[in-house]
């Protein structure tokens, strides 16, 4: 018993050792040679002053108060952390639903591991929140979740397991070999639907009436049914109502247009994910204001990150989005080191885009596209204190994230030794 | 009809290339390039300088040059002009990296280089001049390589050098395990001394014959005795490679894949008399043998530039920076590009890394230019901005480790090599532009279909959205390709 007793005081003390680096109510200062709010204004010798969690107060010559914890970066930045809105972190490659094609009750936060390490990179390099989109190998999968990559207890934390419904209309649906498998025992033609994209379309559009039917009372027309549950349709009903936003990964301006033309067949609004050649039909993405969360940008001169989908690329359309007034993300999906999202933006602007749209891209915007732009992505007295302080100038390949703060919280600092 | 637009793609690019070809063949004048700031890398930074060059070779360098009357002079004042690259172990332009032999010290790159390797457009487009092209790191004794610029038809037409080195390896090959590698090794060499013996004996008494004498000695005597008149003109194909590694005639490039494999190479190479031209070719945890480097004192090329290691009790991955452990440790190094990253693929994207990393920017941008060279052999020609070295020169937007810096012209020994605005495949992939529709002046990229909205669902026409491919077989001309003057106005 007594035994009992010290281990649990043994644990108790390790709890709070744990947390003790990093006190989430702990006072900082952060001051840099430029501070980027993230709507459009660059102070020159920027504060940012971080209470309970918050940004208490932006400006110039905030005075460091008692107690306060100063990190300086003379030829630095601060930003607003940074936001992944179609991230793949934390759940591993082909961890897509496999019994049914249409699996709308998923839900992608019992997939991700908040201690898997892709979160400690991201941290690293500046990325403070993601959203964890569905695989892509379902024609409609599960809901995303919304994780903060860094917190007190070092691991990343769940802040939503409600997030958009994710579809898509691409090849990755109803390709086999690495994407699709057959359910169960042996592989049959007939064991997972789709095999082409016209069975594609029919998914969606079976899926999407089976819901209306089930909305409107009445009995579903005859048929196989893609949906298995009412829970599913439940669902749809709810993305056709607005209550859940949906998202579309779609790569080829076809595929694109395709989801454009079912949007006003079925009745929904939607998010468009990847959009490779987005490019090639802005005008409809621009009356249609449908936002865009594109990437990960690929600058090979040959071959595309799906052959068969698309072989143009145009490296250019992160500025070509912004000049057509596009509500646009960009991500890095699945990939990190030099291919992570702040080296996204240092691309987007080498391919034309201006400094406040990147950041605007990889802050602001995928809050809004994700609802959360009331707590993040901008520096302002009473956001969330996501923050970023660089080395340098952000998005340049010569910069570095020398410190970020999540909810207040120091989650990587060079100064405790943590650097390069 | 896909085919011939396939032959016309081909075509379009053998003609870009005959361009480049035409400008190689030509006779190079005087040329004197003025730019804003020029990156030396020999001395300091130059502010509003010039280069002159003569015959394809810097003459003079500085503020306060004197221009030949009858030089063609560029100007650059808002440029910076810097070093062409030096890209020193690459295998982009062979057709295949590695061959099956294993042990193949007969072979040459230049029989399997293909120069009109996207590859090499692509150096060029990067700013890098000089490739050591050499076989990959599947071999245990592989071909020989050899140092091309990346222009020209043919690989005479490329070749700067000739024989940079033998490929060598002490990491295991595919399928296989070190003890295997390293017992091939040794025995590689054993053969070279059986059969060296056996010539060198044989040479002894024709030596003898010839001078009728009699031979009077045992037949290990008349081996060391017959020894001293080897020539490698006397060995076969298949040893004389390895002869003139162990007599030092050549470099070579020896691959260490681990920390394990560094000492290894070393004692090989000092013990088979190749190590004063040896340059070693490192995997990422070589960095734990950075001492043993630092002691030898030869170049190295970095294959990887961050090592990941997971610890086995904890599962955490840590992170090492291995160019920073090796810039500590005073060890020289030469960056190669890595596939598959964003950036990672240029060379300056790779010195920017190490920078971003804490190296010093004189360390990251030799590591691009002076220190590949040298493990080519070629420091007195190419890597810095520096009288009587050839004129490779790259005129920069701006800094060369900042993204937004565009390489705008290259110059490989003082001819005009690369010039962004005629760059086609650039313009392509910036606008998502075919070729046909920059012939067209980019008019066709949006199709008017697109901004038509509500079709009717129901029908669904899978139309391919109306860009008329049908009317631009006829007006493809030449020209268009080359001369860059339709461009599209982005």
């Amino acid at each position: 018993m007594r035994k009992l007793l010290w281990i649990t005081v043994f644990q108790l003390g390790v709890v709070l050792l744990g947390a003790a680096p990093a006190m989430a109510d702990e006072t900082v200062l952060l001051r840099a040679g430029w501070l980027h709010t993230g709507d459009g204004a660059a102070i020159e010798g920027g504060c940012v002053l971080v209470r309970n969690g918050k940004i208490a107060a932006v400006g110039r010559d905030l005075a460091l108060p008692e107690g306060a914890r100063l990190i300086e970066a003379e030829e630095g930045a601060i930003t607003a952390g940074l936001i992944d809105a179609a991230s793949r972190a934390g759940v591993g490659p082909g961890a897509g639903e496999q019994s049914s094609e249409f699996v709308p009750r998923l839900l992608v936060a019992d997939e991700v591991d908040l201690t898997s390490p892709d979160f400690q990179s991201l941290m690293r390099c500046g990325v403070t929140t993601v959203y964890v989109s569905t695989d892509s190998s379902s024609v409609v999968g599960g809901r995303g979740a919304v994780v903060r990559t860094g917190s007190s207890r070092g691991k990343a934390t769940l802040v939503s397991s409600q997030g958009a419904l994710g579809a898509t209309m691409s090849a990755d649906a109803y390709m086999r070999g690495a994407f699709n498998q057959s359910p169960f025992g042996a592989p049959t033609a007939t064991a997972r639907r789709p095999t082409t994209r016209m069975g594609l379309v029919w998914a969606w559009r079976k899926g999407f009436y089976d819901a209306m039917a089930l909305r409107d009372g009445v009995t579903p027309p005859s048929g196989n049914p893609v949906v298995r549950s009412d829970e599913d349709l439940r669902v749809l009903i709810d993305v056709m109502a607005g209550k859940i936003p949906l998202r579309v990964m779609a790569r080829t301006r076809d595929d694109i247009l395709r989801v454009v033309r079912l949007s006003e067949e079925l009745g929904f609004t939607f998010v468009l994910e990847e959009a490779l050649e987005v490019y090639r039909c802005l005008d409809v993405i621009q009356s249609k204001e449908i936002p865009v969360i594109f990437g990960p940008l690929l600058d090979e001169t040959m071959g595309t990150r799906l052959p068969q989908e698309s072989d143009r690329l145009c490296l250019r359309t992160p500025s070509m989005l912004k000049d057509k007034g596009v509500l646009f993300a960009l991500t890095a999906r699945e990939l990190g080191g030099e291919s992570a999202l702040p080296f996204q933006a240092c691309f987007a602007m080498r391919y034309g885009l201006s400094f406040e749209a990147a950041l605007a891209a990889v802050t602001s915007a995928p809050a809004r596209i994700l609802g959360i732009d009331k707590r993040v992505g901008r520096v302002e007295q009473g956001m969330d204190a996501d923050l970023v302080v660089w080395s340098g100038p952000p998005f340049r390949p010569t910069t570095r994230a020398i410190a970020v703060l999540v909810e207040g919280v120091i989650v990587h600092s060079e100064a405790e030794g943590d650097g390069s | 009809m896909t085919k011939l637009v396939c032959l016309a793609v081909v075509l379009a690019s053998c003609l870009t290339f005959t361009g480049a070809a035409a400008a190689l063949q030509g006779e190079p004048g005087k040329l004197v390039v003025k730019a804003g700031t020029i990156v030396t890398l020999g001395g300091d930074e130059i502010r509003n300088g010039a280069v002159v060059v003569e015959n394809g070779r810097i003459v003079a360098v500085g503020t306060d040059v004197e221009i030949p009357y009858d030089a063609t002079v560029l100007e650059f004042p808002d440029k910076v002009l810097f070093p062409g690259m030096v890209n020193c172990h690459d295998w982009g332009g062979l057709d295949r990296p590695n061959e099956s032999i294993p042990v193949a010290p007969f072979l040459d790159v230049a029989d399997a280089l293909d120069p009109s390797s996207v590859d090499f457009e692509e150096d060029l487009r990067q700013g890098v001049t000089t490739v050591g092209v050499s076989q990959g790191h599947d071999c245990i004794i592989g071909g020989m390589g050899r140092a091309v610029r990346p222009l020209g038809l043919t690989p005479p037409e490329m070749t700067v050098k000739q024989e940079t080195g033998l490929k060598i390896s002490v990491a295991a090959r595919r399928r296989s395990n070190r003890m295997i590698q390293m017992s091939q090794l040794r025995q590689a060499f054993h053969d070279l001394d059986e059969y060296t013996g056996q010539v060198a004996e044989k040479k002894y008494e024709d030596d003898l014959k010839k001078k009728d004498k009699k031979i009077e000695v045992g037949p290990d005597e008349a081996r060391e005795k017959g020894k001293a008149l080897l020539r490698a003109d006397d060995l076969d194909d298949k040893h004389r490679n390895l002869y003139r590694l162990t007599t030092g005639a050549i470099g070579s490039f020896v691959y260490a894949e681990k920390a394990m494999d560094v000492k290894v190479a070393i004692d090989l190479a000092r013990e088979r008399g190749f190590f004063d031209r040896m340059t070693l070719v490192v995997g990422s945890e070589c960095f734990k043998a950075a001492a043993t480097l630092k002691e030898a004192g030869r170049p190295v090329i970095l294959t990887e530039l961050v090592h990941r290691e997971q610890d086995p009790w904890t599962g955490e991955i840590e992170e090492t920076f291995v160019p920073g452990v090796l810039a500590r440790e005073g060890v020289r190094f030469a960056l190669l590009p890595e596939g598959g990253s964003l950036g990672a693929r240029y060379l300056w994207y790779q010195a920017a890394r190490c920078v971003r990393n804490g190296v010093t920017r004189q360390t990251a941008l030799e590591s691009i230019t002076l220190v590949p060279a040298e493990a080519l052999g070629l420091r007195d020609r190419v890597g810095s901005i520096e009288v009587g070295k050839d004129a490779n020169l790259v005129v920069l937007s701006g800094d060369p480790l900042d993204s937004l810096t565009w390489v705008e012209k290259v110059f490989i020994e003082g001819r005009l090599a690369y010039d962004k605005d005629k760059d086609i495949r650039l313009l392509e992939l910036l606008e998502g532009l075919t070729r046909d529709e920059i012939e067209e002046g980019g008019e066709a990229m949006e199709s008017p279909e697109d901004g038509a909205s509500g079709a009717t669902p129901e029908v669904d026409p899978e139309t391919d959205g109306g860009k008329d491919d049908g009317g631009t077989e006829g007006d493809g001309s030449d020209g268009g390709f080359l001369s860059g003057e339709r461009r599209h106005a982005g």
